[in-house]
């Protein structure tokens, strides 16, 4: 049984005065017991919708399902005092940018403590005047359990000076060890799931490989598996057991991440691919294509690829099919389900430079024209 | 971000002095769609009218004393907001107060908003040593709470108008100019600025024309909320018989007036408070529609 | 930068404020039209008496040394004599700061406690009625000057219970309870426009931090909500209203004052006001001074407890 099992989700935020946006529209994502799975795509693609709509934190919006089971057990069906034992509790969460993403105000010793209190094996108070006399009045006791416990996963996510860095607040740490501190925060409740959302990008390649290993390695010792949001298909080829592609609120490719890097399906993936080294990780900038995302309002009817996509015919305006390309590889590609060979996909070589458009951004947000910029 | 305020030359939007106008589009929307900007507005403009038109629209000479009802102070069908002790009519008499206390804040508000805005703007584009002087100079001026500089000039010179709006205008000066340097600060870096000091426009010309329209949204908010504040400046002032001459009906001095008279004649000391606060209530209310309609952020009120 | 030198140099700056406010009205009051040994003796005193006044006075002796007295005196804390009583001025002010400072405190109290609260329901029940009841309240405070909510207390509550004297003060030393009874009324009438402003700062600053990454960060963590505001939201949301609240002393002295006056409580802001009426010119350039000297370094104070609350000052980074 997959640990967590997301059917035909789909997510749309109403908007005053406007057409609603429907951001996520008919995404499956399984998670395996014990993997790293990587879910992939451009900003604005709906990567981090979906993975927020795990922890039942998109306030405002509409989820809908056909299935959203996690250990078997249907989240939505769950009271919100219930969804607090599963969130840091069962589900970890990393966030992109730790800077904000933490507290300024206190130390990070106590973020990760307090997540031990509320869900760990400690037996400690942690009801509201508990916490506020120890903020404010006692400051957390270095021999309680759960403060040496978070000393504990400062250390375990390789922090050097595990027991200095917990005093300190999280301005005064680099952006690497914050994002390790992230993590120690999201193990704080033992969890079987993180959900780690662009947790590379604000980071330096060489900082980016450490936390990449240390996830590698959290997954492989702690029995812990990961759902990786990333824009980067070199993180992923780096990082991940198997992968989700995402383009514009829609799957369009599933596969392990041998399958997918060696026998793509999908055009979008294929030109996705085309500019990453072999194997390699690239920084920040994967490649380009031709156009830009559509907004979610304004998507084509079938494929909402199918505009960029140099294959295209008409059998891609109707809906997305579902094509089985091998054991645990799939795509929702026409090509596959309406012709007899889908054929090589051309990629123009040198569109990208034409156009002068980058298709795929880094965090920098919606893809945009490249601005000219002198002086 | 150059487009956000509208580049040099960068496009073709329609402009009013500098200012685009499409950032205005927001703020009609706002005002006719915003019961707050309503009420504000319409308060506002039933003062301001009343004011301008006191001598046409007042049943009454303001300085006419009624003997048989002088030491009688009333209510009457024939003077509806009463009489004072002097037997003046007091609707009358807040009428032409209006003048005062609309006039005295807002000459002192702009008195205040020229010299500071155009301390802010050479202080926040000229930035190091002149930055450093003229903003010492600000915190000077802001050690002394506007009542003391009120209180000084009383002293010094003895009572009237122009003392009460040069005092409020001080006071109010290190107001704008923090908030002028500030959008300064950060609009001086914007694309459409440097652009203009590479074609080789001129500094005044830069800062008057490219640096000011673009800061002009939060000036407009402060503006708008030190009126409010001057207005409840200048009541205290005459309150306390340190403003206007007494014999000035201002609406602070009526109040003061009454306070004696509190026992046999609430009104004296409650209807003109009544006038003070609706209308300052409605330049606060109008102020926050334009902060809304703006979207400026920042401080719900530095005094 | 060091936050003993971050201390030093904000007091030097504090200390060089106050001293160009003491110059300035050393020079105001020298441009006072009228011969202040006049003052003191009256119209009809004769050439010697003045001449002997104005010796005593030292407004014989060239600018630069009354100057140079001038800025001695204040260093030594005094502050010259009162020219109808003879008395101390320094004394004078003493005797009259304790109403005052009473008014002030339990008023900026009452603000803070009506206040804080008020902004925090309003920005969690953000466009519900509590929202609207609090902002509509805070807007009509700020538009009240305070001396008129004196009036119409004074009017209501005052005559309503006769237990909450309207007049006059009463010390402390008379016990906590009369005094509180006394100061109450002058001190809400103080304390309700400061009230809707802070009510105002709390519910736009707990706004933006609502929507902070570290409050989404907080209930990923699957912590409660009331843990996640108060102790995750609160803090953060309260560090730039305090260095507004500190501002806002300007404010709280003009409502002191007139509220003073309409209560007939004998303190701070009626000696001041008195002393204008009687050109009382030594009373109010020391007012003027001790008021300058407590406004800067109340925002000294003010700066220093934002420091302490704000790690990231306190701990460098951004200084």
């Amino acid at each position: 049984m997959s640990l967590l099992d997301v059917e035909n989700l789909r997510v749309t935020f109403p908007v005053d005065g406007g057409p609603d946006v429907r951001a996520v529209d008919g995404v499956d994502i399984a998670v395996e017991p014990g993997e790293i799975h990587g879910l992939v795509g451009e900003s604005g693609s709906g990567k981090s919708v979906t993975a927020r709509s795990v922890m039942r934190l998109l306030d405002g919006a509409v989820v809908e399902a056909d299935r959203f089971d996690y250990r078997g057990e249907d989240l939505y069906a769950k009271s919100e005092a219930e969804m607090r034992t599963i969130r840091g509790d069962d589900i970890g969460m990393v966030f992109q940018d730790s800077m904000s993403a933490l507290n300024p105000v206190m130390t990070v010793g106590e973020q990760i403590a307090e997540v031990v209190r509320h869900h760990g094996d400690v037996d400690e108070s942690a009801g509201l005047l508990s916490e506020l006399r120890r903020k404010y009045v006692t400051g957390t006791s270095e021999t309680a359990p759960s403060w040496r416990r978070a000393v504990e996963l400062l250390e375990t996510v390789g922090i050097a000076d595990p027991a200095d860095v917990a005093t300190t607040y999280p301005h005064q740490l680099s952006g690497g060890q914050r994002q390790r501190v992230m993590i120690a925060q999201a193990l704080g409740g033992d969890p079987s799931l993180i959900i780690a959302d662009e947790p590379t990008t604000a980071l330096d390649v060489t900082v980016e490989a450490g936390i990449l290993d240390e996830l590698r390695r959290l997954c492989d010792e702690m029995d812990v598996s990961i759902l990786l949001i990333t824009h980067d298909l070199g993180v992923v080829a780096e990082t991940c057991d198997s992968v989700t592609v995402m383009y514009s609120g829609s799957v369009m490719e599933r596969a392990s991440t041998e399958q997918l890097f060696q026998h793509p399906a999908h055009p979008y993936t294929k030109g996705l691919l085309r500019s990453v080294p072999e194997g390699g990780a690239t920084d920040g900038e994967l490649t380009t294509i031709p156009g830009s995302a559509p907004e979610p309002t304004e998507r084509p009817d079938g494929c909402p690829f199918r505009d960029r996509c140099p294959a295209a015919f008409e059998a891609c305006a109707d809906p997305l099919p579902e094509h089985v390309v091998d054991a645990g590889h799939a795509t929702r590609c026409h090509l596959y389900t309406e012709r007899d060979d889908p054929g090589e996909v051309a990629w123009d070589a040198d569109a990208d430079i034409d156009a002068g458009v980058t298709a795929v951004t880094d965090d920098s947000g919606e893809p945009s024209p490249t601005e000219v910029t002198d002086g | 971000m150059g487009a956000d305020y509208g580049g040099y030359g960068s496009d073709d939007t329609t402009r009013l002095f500098g200012v685009r106008l499409d950032r205005f589009d927001r703020l009609r929307e706002t005002l006719t769609g915003d019961y707050k900007a309503t009420f504000g507005l319409t308060t506002v403009i039933l003062f301001v009218l009343a004011a301008i038109f006191a001598p046409e629209l007042a049943p009454f000479d303001p300085m006419a004393q009624e003997y048989a009802i002088m030491q009688a102070p009333s209510l009457s069908s024939a003077h509806p907001f009463g009489t004072d002790s002097f037997g003046r009519d007091l609707l009358s008499r807040m009428m032409y107060g209006a003048r005062i206390s609309l006039g005295v804040s807002l000459v002192a508000v702009t008195i205040g908003a020229v010299v500071g805005i155009g301390l802010g703007l050479v202080a926040g584009y000229f930035g190091g040593v002149v930055d450093d002087a003229l903003m010492r100079f600000v915190d000077v001026l802001w050690a002394f709470p506007w009542l003391l500089i009120a209180i000084m000039l009383v002293a010094v010179f003895g009572q009237g108008v122009w003392n009460v709006i040069a005092a409020i205008a001080f006071a109010y000066i290190d107001d704008f100019a923090r908030l002028a340097r500030g959008e300064v600060l950060s609009i001086r870096e914007e694309e459409f600025v440097l652009a203009a000091k590479n074609i080789g426009l001129s500094d005044t010309r830069i800062m008057i024309e490219e640096v000011l329209p673009n800061a002009v949204a939060p000036l407009i908010v402060q503006f708008t909320v030190l009126v409010a504040r001057a207005m409840l400046a200048e009541s205290t002032l005459s309150f306390l018989g340190i403003g206007v001459k007494p014999t000035t009906p201002t609406w602070g001095a009526l109040l003061g007036q009454g306070r004696s008279l509190i026992g046999q004649a609430w009104w004296i000391s409650i209807i003109p408070g009544i006038a003070i606060v609706v209308t300052v209530l409605g330049i606060n209310l109008f102020g926050d529609a334009l902060r809304d309609a703006f979207d400026v952020r920042g401080e719900e009120g530095s005094p | 930068m060091g936050i003993q030198r971050y201390v030093a140099k904000r007091t030097l700056q504090a200390l060089l404020v106050v001293y160009v406010v003491a110059t300035t009205v050393f020079v105001a009051v020298r441009s006072i039209p009228g011969d202040p040994a006049r003052l003191i003796l009256g119209g009809d005193a004769d050439a010697d008496a003045i001449a002997a006044v104005r010796a005593e006075l030292g407004l014989d002796q060239p600018m630069y040394v009354q100057y140079a007295r001038w800025m001695g005196d204040l260093v030594r804390g005094d502050l010259g004599e009162s020219i109808f009583t003879g008395e101390p001025v320094a004394s004078r002010i003493i005797g009259a700061a304790e109403p005052t400072l009473s008014i002030g405190l339990v008023g900026i109290s009452i603000a803070i406690l009506i206040a804080i609260p008020a902004g925090i329901i309003s920005a969690t029940r953000r466009d519900q009625w509590e929202d609207y009841a609090a902002t509509g309240v805070a807007f009509l405070g700020i538009s009240m000057p305070s001396f008129w909510i004196g009036i119409v207390l004074l009017l209501t509550v005052g005559t309503a219970i006769p237990a909450i004297p309207s007049y006059g003060y009463t010390p402390i030393s008379e016990g906590i309870v009369p005094w509180l009874a006394n100061v109450i009324l002058p001190a809400t009438a103080v304390g309700l426009p400061y009230a809707g402003i802070i009510t105002r700062m709390t519910r736009s600053s707990m706004l933006e931090v609502l929507g902070e990454d570290y409050m989404q960060t907080a209930r990923a963590k699957g912590l409660p909500p009331r843990v996640i505001l108060f102790k995750h939201g609160l803090q953060n949301a309260l560090l730039p209203v305090v260095t507004v609240a500190g501002i806002l002393f300007a404010l709280l002295l003009g409502g002191i004052v007139a509220v003073e006056m309409v209560f007939g409580v004998q303190g701070f802001g009626r000696l001041l006001i008195r002393s204008i009426e009687r050109q009382d010119f030594p009373i109010v350039q020391g007012s003027v001074i001790v008021i300058s000297i407590i406004f800067v370094f109340m925002n000294l104070f003010v700066d220093l407890l934002y420091m302490s609350i704000n790690p990231k000052i306190k701990y460098g980074g951004e200084a």
